[in-house]
């Protein structure tokens, strides 16, 4: 059922408000962070602690002046990002401005997610917006905008996990989560004001579009960009910086900057140029400019000068549908609609990096049931990386498994008359890899029991097409002095899928071996009592 | 300077050296640095020992991509007060922020062009003094590249003539630039010139371990020892890590931070 509406979700790309109504039974949009903990402490510790005596006191009195606006170190200012947890990660929301970029993923529309939020958020805080767009008619677009959930359900979700409609990160720990919130709120009582939570079956009522504050533009038929650079002069205009007063803040938000059907697009030049150009003039303002742009449409070369130039990197990712192997590792897969990528933090005025727990987090969707307990059996995984060339699997015992099935053998592409014969070869190549690393009490297995019975018994008419392959096993299998080769039916193997899966995702912990997660460890505790009872 | 200061990338870089004033003088520092791990640090520590080597050092900054209240709050808590050395005309900030050469229809020449005669001017009307021990940094060649419409020929025009500023005055020239832009194999001619000229490549990488909260990447310094031609000595180079404070950053050996 939710992935379904996973596939609903891609045609909202088409700014089509009744598919939009089609979520009601799904409710809402949830980004969550697989790693949770650390990071919320370290977001509120860069919220609380000076970093050094040079860093201006952050006093309230100011913040309440204008509920959009945040102070946040070395004398920048917060806006949202019209996603509350989003803004926690980045420590407060973007810096006023900066340049964010969204880099899309050309399968999938989750950097409308964003840009939706981040539009409606200004829109409800009456900041003015200029929106441009590839469509043919961007005013459109913002009849597909969020509403705000209700405010008493803002005000109490802090304390209540079975809030269902808000758009929003969920953390691992709920005690974690709750003292946060509350210090949060403690910390700046206008947290409400400085950012809503949205919900995404509703859109935007009409009173926020008063008109005179938004600005729509498309950008399919401009043949240079000089006119929307010029539009985007005069409306950051309004907006340049005065350093004793911060009294309102513009969003500017571009959507598909790069798209083929806009005629400037094979221009890169001129784009990057646009890019620089718009920076700088943001840089001056009180403004936000959000880009959103396809890497994969440009080249690479540009698309890395791109991200060069953004304070703020952000990139999606699509969750492959039904992906069974991503669907075991994942905890509360089916709810994930994709993943959000932080790559960079902006930082303005000062030298320091930002450095997150974690920097991949996923959006999901979600029913309406508690989320914070199906996260705590999520693990703590996903954002460190480590490649596995071999599905090996290391156990106290002494003993280490070599599972060597067919796909052992993939990478060398030679041609096989048939699946007995690469099964034969990857078990050759086993142990072969086992001799060259001196693994001389390596434990071989193989999903093929036709194969390891003639290994066994040295039965050299076999098969016509393997004999001479187990013949040269046969030699080097006397070297083996503790060597077994056994049978293993491929759901004893999990474990090592599992590590190999997540390597090859880049999505395996560096400890796992110490601190395995849990869905790793109940298959680790399956496969040790199954060794046990083979090996004694 | 006292020797027991300095700190490793100091080291690497040749500043322990008594020879001259100023070690750097008349050599040309590249730094090097990717989208995960941003060498900018090293702009500003380089600023920073750069104005306090002398009474009457000048730094010439030409800066594209940020602007001035951004390097000056950075160099304030390094313990540098940009503003006041720009009023005592011991720093020169020159902002490029929205410097845009002309289109090709033109000799797009023009606008760099007038931004080397506003260099050398600079140079001209300083004082005998500070003339030996002027550096002139300039953040970042990509975006000078972006500014003059992609025109890598007119990129190294330009920087050309400022390395020509070496040898005449004995300037410092440092220059940081973005390493992954050319990593493809596109137009790699500028970044490839930029290597070989370069008496220094400072470059900053992410760990290859990924993200860490202590150590924030790792530097490779190369002293291609240009400046010794009758020893030939192998070039040297450095390995170290490094993670970044407001006030200072910290260089250290692989594994030795306690």
């Amino acid at each position: 059922m939710y992935l379904a509406k996973e596939g609903n979700l891609k045609e909202m790309v088409s700014h089509d408000v009744d598919v939009l109504k089609d979520f009601q039974s799904v409710g809402c949009i949830i980004i969550l962070n697989l790693s949770g903990v650390k990071t919320i402490d370290a977001v509120m510790a860069s919220t609380k602690i000076r970093v050094s005596s040079f860093s201006r006191n952050v006093s309230n009195v100011t913040s309440s002046q204008n509920p959009g606006l945040k102070h946040g170190p070395n004398g920048t200012t917060f806006l949202s990002s019209g996603i509350p947890d989003l803004d926690k990660i980045l420590g407060g929301g973007f810096s006023l401005g900066s340049l964010v970029m969204v880099m899309e993923d050309s399968e999938a529309p989750h950097h409308m997610l964003l840009l939706r939020n981040f539009m409606s958020q200004g829109l409800v805080l009456k900041q003015p917006l200029l929106y441009a767009s590839p469509s043919r008619d961007p005013r459109g677009f913002l009849g597909t905008l969020p509403s705000p959930g209700s405010f008493k359900d803002d005000k109490s979700r802090d304390h209540d996990s079975n809030h269902d409609k808000d758009l929003r990160i969920a953390w691992q720990y709920k005690k974690y989560f709750g003292e946060s919130q509350l210090n949060i709120n403690s910390n700046n009582g206008a947290k409400q004001d400085y950012c809503n939570d949205f919900d995404l079956r509703k859109p935007l009522e009409r009173q926020f579009f008063s008109g005179a504050h938004i600005d729509c533009v498309s950008i399919q038929d401009l043949t240079n960009l000089a006119p929307l650079l010029d539009r985007c002069a005069t409306f950051l205009a309004q907006f340049s910086r005065n350093e004793s007063n911060v009294s309102s803040a513009g969003r500017v938000a571009i959507q598909s900057f790069c798209s083929p059907q806009c005629k400037y697009s094979n221009m890169e030049w001129q784009m990057l140029s646009f890019i620089r150009s718009l920076k700088c003039m943001a840089r001056s303002s009180n403004a936000v400019v959000l880009v959103t742009f396809s890497p994969s449409l440009l080249s690479p070369s540009c698309s890395k000068r791109l991200q060069h130039m953004a304070d703020t990197l952000l990139s999606v990712r699509a969750i492959p549908d039904e992906d069974k192997e991503l669907a075991k590792l994942l905890t509360g897969y089916h709810d994930m609609v994709g993943l959000l990528n932080i790559q960079k933090v902006a930082r303005l005025n000062t030298q320091v990096p930002v450095i997150l727990e974690a920097t991949t987090f996923s959006i999901k969707l979600q029913k309406r049931s508690s989320i914070i307990d199906n996260l705590e059996n999520s693990a703590n995984w996903l954002d460190k990386s480590l490649v596995l060339d071999f599905k090996l699997g290391l156990f106290k015992y002494g003993h280490i498994r070599i599972n060597c099935d067919g796909i052992f053998y993939d990478n060398k592409k030679r041609a096989a008359c048939s699946a007995l014969t690469v099964e034969a070869l990857a078990l050759k190549s086993a142990l072969d890899m086992a001799k060259s690393l001196s693994l001389f009490d390596a434990i071989f297995e193989s999903n093929c029991l036709l194969l390891e019975d003639a290994v066994i018994k040295g039965d050299l008419d076999f098969d016509w097409r393997v004999n001479n392959i187990l013949q040269e096993i046969g030699v080097v299998l006397k070297a083996f002095s503790g060597g077994s080769i056994r049978h293993i039916s491929r759901n004893l193997n999990k474990a090592a899928d599992w590590l190999a899966k997540a390597a090859l995702a880049r999505m395996c912990p560096l400890d796992w071996a110490s601190r395995p997660p849990s869905s790793l460890a109940s298959l680790l505790d399956f496969d040790m009592e199954s060794i046990k009872s083979s090996v004694g | 300077m006292e020797h027991q200061a300095l700190n490793l990338l100091e080291e690497a870089i040749g500043l322990h050296s008594h020879h001259k004033p100023w070690p750097l003088s008349g050599r040309f520092v590249l730094v090097e640095d990717c989208v995960e791990t941003s060498g900018a640090f090293v702009l500003h520590h380089l600023l920073k020992s750069s104005l306090s080597s002398h009474p009457s050092s000048v730094v010439i900054f030409l800066a594209f991509s940020h602007p001035f209240p951004h390097y000056d709050r950075i160099l304030r808590k390094l313990g540098c007060n940009l503003a006041a050395q720009r009023d005592n005309s011991r720093f020169f900030f020159i902002d490029m922020l929205m410097l845009q050469c002309p289109d090709e229809g033109r000799p797009s020449q023009k606008g760099l062009a007038a931004v080397f005669e506003k260099i050398e001017g600079v140079i001209r009307t300083l004082h005998p003094d500070s003339m030996n021990s002027v550096t002139i940094m300039i953040d970042d060649i990509s975006l000078l590249e972006v500014a003059a419409n992609g025109s890598s020929n007119d990129v190294l025009d330009f920087l050309h003539y400022c390395l020509t500023l070496t040898s005449e005055y004995g300037c410092t020239f440092v220059a940081l630039d973005h390493k992954d832009i050319y990593l493809n194999g596109e137009r790699p001619i500028l970044i490839l010139e930029m290597e070989y000229l370069a008496d220094i490549l400072i470059k900053a990488k992410p760990l290859a371990t990924g993200l860490a909260k202590d150590v924030h990447g790792q530097l490779m310094v190369l002293d291609k020892e240009t400046q010794n031609l009758q020893i030939s000595s192998p070039i040297k180079i450095h390995n170290f890590h490094f993670k970044i404070k407001e006030n200072s950053i910290e260089y250290f050996y692989p594994g030795t931070k306690t």
